[in-house]
């Protein structure tokens, strides 16, 4: 499921980043890669501020929808 | 998005512009109520007109607006319509990336179909066919999809459905639902559809953005065709291609039908049968069209050439039929691939498109009762040489035989048979000029005193390599091709030569009698002239020659036959009617008894005869006996057929158990023991 219907604060493991190579650069920048634990912060106005690795990460609209977790 | 705004603008526009105008109607009504006091006349008077006129400008503006948005609508509408009246690729993309900005695209389905086929069906029926498959298709998928679902046609043979709020069962009921029309619709129309599916189906445990639900679709539905077509007929990219090349080149074409020519469809052939696996069961067929002759005769040339353009246009349609060609005039011949056949069922496929041509030009030309032969050779080794293979299915069509038998399958037996023919016609005048045809003679006997009364004169041929052939193996074959006349004159010949020599020598003579052919009937003065001028060169008694016809040959061309026997009357010649009962064995073939002889077929004479048969044979002979007609009885070869005989009024013995028949030349021998034994 995308990362934008994942529930506040349950742990979640990235399944694959799908988007162009670009999105997926970025978001692989930011420590967004498969097999990675990710935890909802916050979510408001399809921003999504995420825990990743022990680190705060705030992604918007158009890449929360690439992000797709199991 | 944008979208969205821009539509939102306009309706902002709309309602300024309405709100101006309500404002416009106040002060003019405002307006009318000040005129009417007749203030300031002139100045009212202008702002009237002016107001007015923006109100005309503003209704017209609205005017303006609802018809620029009519406009856009239906040029949208165009833009994203298919032919067939379905979305076309832009509106699946544009769909496609709505759904994607949508927060997510949970439980969105997709489903893909693609039309097998759609290439065969274009090429053997034409495009036009083709369009009306695939709009055929859409009218289907139409009728079973909900309104809300998306259709677009996405490629040239592959459609997608789009389904919001959408789970596995949904789509599997539609799928299920599309399967059932387009099964109902196979069973309707002539063209069967087929199709390949495949869909994905965002869920929480798998999720797709659109574009990879679109890919995982287009996998699926590609793993779904090949399992189809593993389990079908094979389906090959090249030839299709080879098929496609040469239906483009129009140079080496038939004019009339359009068909490929001889050297063109040799080569395609040659190109094909390469491209086939070894177990690929292919087969040629020849065509023809029996009395095609009497079709022109009845209907004209120009109707002719219909049926043979109608006859391309048919088998082009036809599924088994790879390539065909014109060979020349009526006489047709196309590759088929049956492979999913056997052999039998093969035929019976080949019969029923035969008998569904004839069918539809009876129905065209009532009462023409049009038949197809055909030959068909089931090509064994691909690697053969397609001349051979056309040759082969040519040979099996000659041996057709309509309106009885129209169709053969080639086989071995038939290839040695009319190998056998060939061989014997050809080498006959080589035979006839080496003189490899000798005359045998088989002596008659009398019944009274047992002695040789007479001779019937018969033919051998003791082929180059020392082979004795039975009369029985090259005389129909002669027959049909005619050469049996030369033959017959190079017997007559023989025998009246050797009369000739016997009576300058002062020896004893025997009347011989020699066998004429049915084909003589037909050219009685050439016969007649040929005789006399034999009769001038060796000038012996005529009442020595005795003409055996044989019985069938005399009730089939009973009058000429009857012209025939007469004339050679006329010139002292005895006539003998052959093989008596043999045949039809009308009586009324007795009643105008103008034969001096007549010989009883060897099948009367069989080995065991029962009481019942005797007793008929002695009650024939002594029928025939009474109209004043010699009697002979050939196949005597038993002393039991002798006893039998003696009972009867049988004049003359013929058979083995007297003489077999030995060359002409030792005649004088035997005469001469028989001389010595009498004493």
């Amino acid at each position: 499921m995308p990362l934008l219907l994942a529930e506040i604060g349950i742990p979640y493991t990235i399944v694959r980043i799908a988007g162009k190579e670009k999105e997926r650069h970025h978001l692989e920048s930011l420590g967004l890669v498969p097999d990675t634990v990710v935890t909802v912060v916050s979510k408001f106005n399809n921003y999504v501020i995420l825990n990743v690795k022990g680190s705060r990460v705030g992604i918007g609209e158009e890449l929360v929808k690439k992000v797709i977790l199991k | 998005m944008k979208n969205k705004r821009i539509v939102f603008l306009s309706y902002v526009n709309v309602v300024i512009i309405l709100l101006i105008c309500t404002v416009q109607i106040y002060v003019l009504l405002e307006n009318a109520a000040l005129s009417r006091q007749n203030l300031a006349f002139q100045w009212y008077e202008i702002s009237y007109k002016g107001h007015s006129l923006v109100l005309i400008l503003g209704l017209t503006a609205i005017a303006l607006f609802f018809l620029q948005q009519s406009f856009h609508r239906v040029l949208k509408r165009n833009a994203y319509t298919d032919i067939t009246g379905i979305m076309n690729k832009h509106a699946c993309l544009e769909q496609m990336s709505i759904l994607d900005c949508r927060n997510s695209t949970l439980n969105i389905g997709l489903a893909m179909f693609d039309l097998n086929n759609l290439k065969k069906v274009n090429d053997f029926y034409g495009h036009e066919k083709g369009d009306m498959l695939i709009q055929q298709f859409v009218t289907l998928l139409r009728q079973c999809a909900e309104k809300k679902c998306f259709l677009g046609r996405f490629g040239g043979d592959e459609f997608i459905v789009i389904l919001e709020s959408c789970d596995n069962e949904r789509m599997e009921a539609l799928l299920e639902r599309i399967h059932e029309v387009i099964e109902v619709n196979n069973r309707l129309c002539n063209i069967q559809i087929s199709y390949a599916e495949g869909y994905a189906i965002s869920t929480r445990e798998h999720y797709y953005l659109m574009d990879e639900m679109l890919q995982e679709a287009d996998k699926r539905m590609y793993e779904n065709k090949r399992r189809m077509k593993s389990g079908t007929q094979l389906e090959m990219n090249q030839l299709s291609k080879v098929l496609d090349t040469d239906r483009l080149g129009n140079s080496e074409r038939d004019g009339l039908t359009g068909m490929l020519s001889y050297d063109a469809f040799i080569a395609t052939l040659e190109k094909v049968l390469k491209l086939y696996p070894k177990d690929a069961r292919l087969a040629l067929i020849c065509s023809g069209i029996n009395n095609f002759r009497y079709l022109n005769d009845l209907y004209g040339h120009k109707e002719g050439d219909n049926i043979l353009k109608l006859f391309a246009n048919e088998l082009g349609k036809q599924s088994f039929c790879l390539c065909s060609a014109r060979l020349y005039s009526d006489n047709f011949a196309f590759l088929a691939d049956l492979s999913s056949y056997t052999e039998a069922e093969a035929e019976e496929i080949i019969r029923n498109w035969n008998t569904h041509f004839s069918a539809l030009v009876d129905e065209a030309y009532p009462n023409s009762r049009f038949i197809l032969k055909s030959g068909i050779y089931f090509i064994e080794n691909l690697k053969d040489s397609p001349e051979a293979m056309l040759k082969n299915a040519d040979c099996a069509r000659k041996f057709s035989n309509p309106p009885y038998n129209n169709i053969v399958v080639f086989s071995e037996e038939l290839h040695q048979s009319i190998k056998k023919r060939s061989e014997i016609i050809n080498s006959f005048q080589a035979a006839l000029e080496n003189q490899e045809f000798q005359v045998f003679i088989q002596p008659k006997i009398l019944q009274s005193s047992k002695n040789i009364c007479s001779a019937e004169a018969l033919i051998r041929w003791k082929k180059g390599d020392g082979i004795f052939l039975p009369p029985d193996a090259f005389v129909p074959i002669l027959e049909q091709s005619g050469d049996i006349v030369e033959m017959d004159y190079y017997v007559y010949e023989q025998v009246f030569r050797y009369l000739y020599h016997n009576q300058l020598a002062g020896k004893f003579l025997i009347p011989i009698s020699v066998n004429v052919s049915r084909i003589h009937l037909y050219t009685i003065e050439n016969f007649m002239e040929r005789i006399r001028k034999l009769h001038d060169q060796y000038p012996i008694s005529t009442s020595l020659i005795t003409f055996e016809l044989t019985e069938s040959a005399y009730i089939q061309e009973i009058h000429s036959a009857e012209q025939f026997i007469q004339k050679l009357h006329k010139m002292g010649y005895r006539v003998s009617m052959d093989d008596f009962g043999s045949g039809y064995s009308s009586l009324q073939a007795l009643y105008p008894m103008i034969f001096d002889e007549i010989k009883f077929d060897r099948a009367f004479l069989k080995t065991n005869i029962s009481n019942k048969e005797a007793h008929l044979l002695l009650q024939l002979i002594k029928l025939v006996k009474s109209l004043n007609t010699a009697v002979v009885c050939e196949g005597v070869e038993t002393a039991e057929n002798v006893s039998l005989l003696n009972q009867s009024e049988c004049d003359v013995f013929q058979g083995y158990y007297f003489y077999k028949p030995f060359p002409l030349e030792e005649l004088d021998d035997i005469f001469l023991s028989q001389a010595s034994a009498a004493g």
